[in-house]
């Protein structure tokens, strides 16, 4: 299997008045296709930082992120954007929806910012997905008539909607309860298997990562454990906590 | 693409509704504006339109050449040079009109001399003197019955006023009291039925400078070929007497000028209340009126002697059963209550006596039509030179009767004016001679002629003789008041500009480049109508001025309150902003959002505000505005402006509006754009 994102040697300054904080320390990371991985620790640990740096909506200060064959720092902001949109999906602690537009729209955003696919063409994806997602009955609601649970499986089907080589999730379930929480995370894992979409999530939720096939665990900026599934992941998982 | 723009105008048209409040505030301020930039144009158009219409086709023409060397500016209607303008000349006129006439969008083409010209009247007493004096030498007895009780019934009025001067101050010398008593005397005028001229003399001499002054007025002469000019300017309408016939000389007065500055003061003064009754002001309410009336009052005792002794008791019959007194009341008496206790109440009768029973019995203007005027100017050369001219007729522009403009200019003929210009030429002079000889009639001697018409002003007269001694031909020539010339010859000669009417006034510019190719290299300058009428084409030009930096000052405003507003939105929308970069919007989208919102509200704030403008214009073109003053009568083109509006003026407001939204929404687009993608992986929505 190849690697769809390799972070070689990353470090991340943020400048913080007249000091700089380094948030990631030489960070090494290689996912392969059709992963389903967590990234897991303590708050401010660097989590946040890392999945900007995948997600190409950073980059990094020093070392390397490799997408899909691609060196992210060595792009335009143009090619970087035109990358999101067509590679990656995005998932946000706080659903960040479009508050005018239906559900239907929202997950219509990024085929019409793809550009080239005809209103059928497009009525189908979008309301295939949603079918996926368990909103069929909900195409011309708007967010605000939504519960958590169910503006986050909106956002599911926004991040999904274009067949993205890579979903990246910062906290899916921070924002919901837990039942609900699992739910969403039933829900990733399951679009992860039949379509073998990667994912990617953070977490610091125990319980979230049960359900992950590669655990890796930051602290201080640092990888400290990258432990696969098959690993045992609830033992290291216990172990952490 | 076409999608995209469906999501832009979505998304724009769904954040408006989102911000209510906000979007009905800003789209109120910039649907005023549009509204304010769509009827102000509208109207200022009318308004041009309207004082092209009352200017233009009346007097002026749409455009006017004259002399490239002029010093000063051409302003027909007067300037600030009161008649002293420099202009040049243009030494043949029929050299330009031959040129022009052939251009295509030319209707037509009119020669002008401008000149500024004093006319004396004389007053009430030597007007009645010299008519004595001209029944006694003619032998005209019976005649000279009655006229001799006119000068007795003013020599009465001048002694009442003396009595009534001497009980308030001691200013009266005896010397005065003497003349008049011996004046109103019986024994005077028996003896004047006896060897009337002795009492001539007597009366000439020594009363007659008792009398009051006659007074000046000056008219501001156009010279050109009335032929011409009456087939051109169509709105010319002469209301009394007729055109001056060609090769003729002669002048038409303008009736609103006769009207407002000429006529006799009671009647003046009265109409001027009749006017403002008519607008709604009333004689109890209004102090100038009542003042109006006190200025009538003080002047209804030169009604007496303006009237025929015979008429005096028709009147005072009259004016006594409206007034209830005794018949046998002095008229001066019964005019001061006539005329003093007007009110609301019996103006409209009164006024109608006035015109029906006195009016026809006195001379209400200075001349009549058919007198002969001596017109008095200084020449170029500065001396006072004076032409006798015979009053045609009085001239009014149709829809413009009561405005000042409709007789601020008098129309002559063009040898009156070159005489007055006093332009002293080689071929002027050999014109002149050749005229003299072509028309045949005598010379006029010149003592009588003077006497004739003259009655005052002596200095005048002095210099008069000083200039015909040097060029006696041509003074006598000047003295003739309807000789006959040969028109063919008159527009070879000089005039000072060329009014050039337009077939189609929207071409202005275009023609006017024609036309300055064409006159240029014979020395011409080209102006439009609005130069070339001073201060009354350059009004709209001043008011266009104004309004437009008012309007400009008011989309400065708006857009900074816009802009402010739509800082503040972008501010919100961070986060918003910074989910679709992270997504995968370009910064082109998010600009495109921010502009297109703003563009959404304008292009709908711009159709509201043009759609009322429109339906209020529409609905002004029905109703009229009325002129505030008789001035605005000109740019009003009439007493009420109908206003039009045209498609011109609702792209006007239409542009205006998304202009301004284009402009407040530059910096907000620019925050808007440098939005992160990294702020919407921040957490809180
Ligand atoms: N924009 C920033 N400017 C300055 N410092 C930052 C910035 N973003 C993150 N940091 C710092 O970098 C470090 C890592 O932060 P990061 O948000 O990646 O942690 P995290 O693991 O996501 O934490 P949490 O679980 O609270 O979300 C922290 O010390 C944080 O204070
Ligand atoms: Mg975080």
């Amino acid at each position: 299997m190849s690697a769809i994102i390799e972070v070689r040697g990353v470090t991340k300054d943020y400048p913080l008045g007249q000091l700089t904080v380094r948030a990631l320390h030489g960070v090494e990371l290689c996912v392969d296709r059709g992963e389903f991985t967590t990234i897991a620790g303590p708050s401010g640990s660097g989590k946040t930082t890392l999945l900007n740096l995948i997600g190409c909506v950073d980059v990094p200060t020093g070392g390397s992120v490799v997408f899909d064959g691609a060196v992210t720092s060595s792009l335009s902001d143009r090619e970087l954007t035109r990358l999101r949109l067509e590679k990656l999906g995005f998932i946000f602690q706080s659903f960040n929806l479009v508050q005018v537009l239906s559900v239907f729209q929202n997950v219509e955003l990024p085929l019409l910012l793809q550009g080239g696919i005809d209103v059928a063409e497009r009525k189908r994806r979008v309301e295939s997905i949603l079918d996926r997602v368990g909103l069929s009955r909900f195409l011309r609601h708007r967010p605000n008539e939504l519960s958590g649970g169910q503006r986050q499986r909106v956002a599911i089907a926004r991040a999904l909607v274009t067949k993205p080589r890579l979903v990246l999730a910062d906290e899916p379930t921070a924002n919901l309860d837990s039942v609900t929480g699992n739910s969403i995370l039933e829900l990733m894992k399951e679009l992860n298997q039949q379509d073998g979409t990667t994912f990617i999530f953070s977490t610091h939720d125990h319980r979230v990562m049960e359900l992950a096939s590669r655990i890796v665990r930051v602290q201080d900026g640092r990888v400290v454990e990258d432990g696969r599934g098959d690993k045992s992941p609830v033992a290291a998982a216990a172990a952490a906590y | 693409m076409l999608a995209n723009v469906r999501l832009l105008v979505h998304l724009g048209l769904q954040s408006l509704r989102a911000h209510k409040t906000k979007s009905l505030i800003v789209g109120g301020l910039m649907t005023f504006g549009a509204f304010l930039v769509v009827v102000s144009l509208a109207l200022l158009d009318s308004v041009e339109r309207a004082t092209r219409a009352s200017i233009v086709q009346s007097i002026s023409g749409d455009v006017q050449l004259y002399d490239a060397k002029a010093k000063d500016k051409l302003a027909l209607f007067g300037g600030f040079g009161f008649g002293t303008e420099d202009l040049g000349e243009i030494p043949s006129y029929a050299k330009i009109r031959d040129a022009v006439t052939g251009l295509d969008n030319v209707v037509g083409v009119v020669p002008y001399g401008i000149a500024n010209a004093g006319v004396s009247s004389p007053g009430d007493l030597d007007r009645a003197l010299n008519a004595l004096r001209d029944a006694v030498r003619a032998g005209d007895m019976p005649a000279a019955g009655p006229l001799a009780e006119r000068v007795r019934g003013i020599a009465a009025v001048l002694q009442a006023q003396q009595e009534k001067q001497a009980s308030v101050s001691q200013t009266v010398t005896a010397d005065v009291k003497a003349v008049l008593e011996r004046a109103t005397s019986d024994a005077l005028w028996a003896e004047f039925e006896a060897s009337p001229l002795p009492v001539l003399d007597w009366l000439d001499t020594k009363l007659a400078p008792l009398g009051e002054q006659g007074n000046t007025f000056y008219l501001r002469l156009a010279g050109t070929d009335l032929q011409a000019f009456n087939k051109t300017f169509s709105r010319i309408k002469i209301v009394e007497g007729e055109l001056v016939p060609p090769d003729t000389r002669g002048v038409l007065v303008g009736k609103s000028f006769i009207d407002r500055r000429l006529k006799m003061a009671v009647a003046m003064n009265l109409d001027t209340v009749r006017t403002e009754r008519a607008r709604g002001a009333t004689i109890a309410g209004t102090k100038t009126l009542q003042e109006t009336i006190g200025k009538a009052v003080r002047a209804s005792p030169r009604i007496v002697y303006l009237l025929a002794p015979r008429d005096v008791a028709v009147v005072a019959k009259v004016i006594a059963a409206e007034v209830g007194q005794p018949e046998s009341t002095a008229l001066t008496v019964l005019l001061r209550e006539f005329i003093g206790e007007l009110d609301d109440a019996n103006f409209d009768r009164r006024y109608g006596i006035f015109y029906e029973v006195i009016a026809p019995r006195i001379q209400l203007y200075p001349f009549r039509v058919g007198d002969t005027i001596t017109m008095t100017a200084f020449t170029k050369s500065g001396y006072l030179r004076s032409v006798n001219v015979k009053v045609w007729g009085i001239y009014t522009i149709d829809g413009l009767e009561t405005s000042d403009i409709a007789g601020a200019l008098s129309l002559c003929d063009l040898v009156t004016f070159r005489e007055l210009y006093g332009q002293r030429t080689a071929s002027l002079d050999a014109e002149l001679v050749k005229m003299k000889a072509a028309s045949g009639a005598a010379a006029v001697e010149r003592d009588t002629a003077e006497d004739a018409l003259f009655g005052g002003d002596a200095t005048v007269e002095v210099k008069t003789v000083e200039q015909a001694a040097a060029e006696p031909v041509l003074e006598k020539v000047d003295r003739q008041a309807d000789f006959r010339f040969e028109q063919g010859k008159v527009n070879e000669g000089m005039v000072l500009s060329t009014a050039v009417l337009l077939k189609d006034p929207s071409r202005l510019r275009e023609t006017i480049t024609e036309l300055r190719r064409v006159v240029e290299p014979l020395g011409l300058q080209a102006a439009t109508w609005q130069e070339a009428t001073g201060v009354v084409g350059q009004i709209t030009l001043v008011i266009r001025g104004v309004l437009l930096t008012a309007i400009f000052i008011l989309f400065l405003v708006t857009t900074v309150i816009l802009n402010n507003s739509l800082v503040m939105a972008t501010l919100e929308r961070v986060a918003e902003f910074g989910t679709l970069r992270a997504i995968g919007a370009q910064r082109g989208f998010v600009n495109a959002m921010v502009v297109f919102e703003t563009a959404v509200l304008g292009v709908l704030a711009g159709v509201v505000g043009s759609v009322a403008a429109v339906a209020c214009v529409l609905w002004l073109g029905q109703v009229g505005i009325p002129a505030p003053a008789d001035l605005l009568q000109v740019l009003f083109g009439g007493p009420r402006l109908y206003p039009t509006v045209h498609v011109d003026n609702v792209v006007a407001g239409l542009l205006a509006t998304l202009t301004v939204s284009v402009f407040a929404t530059l910096y907000p687009a620019r925050l808007a754009t440098r939005v992160q993608p990294v702020v919407a992986m921040q957490g809180k929505e």
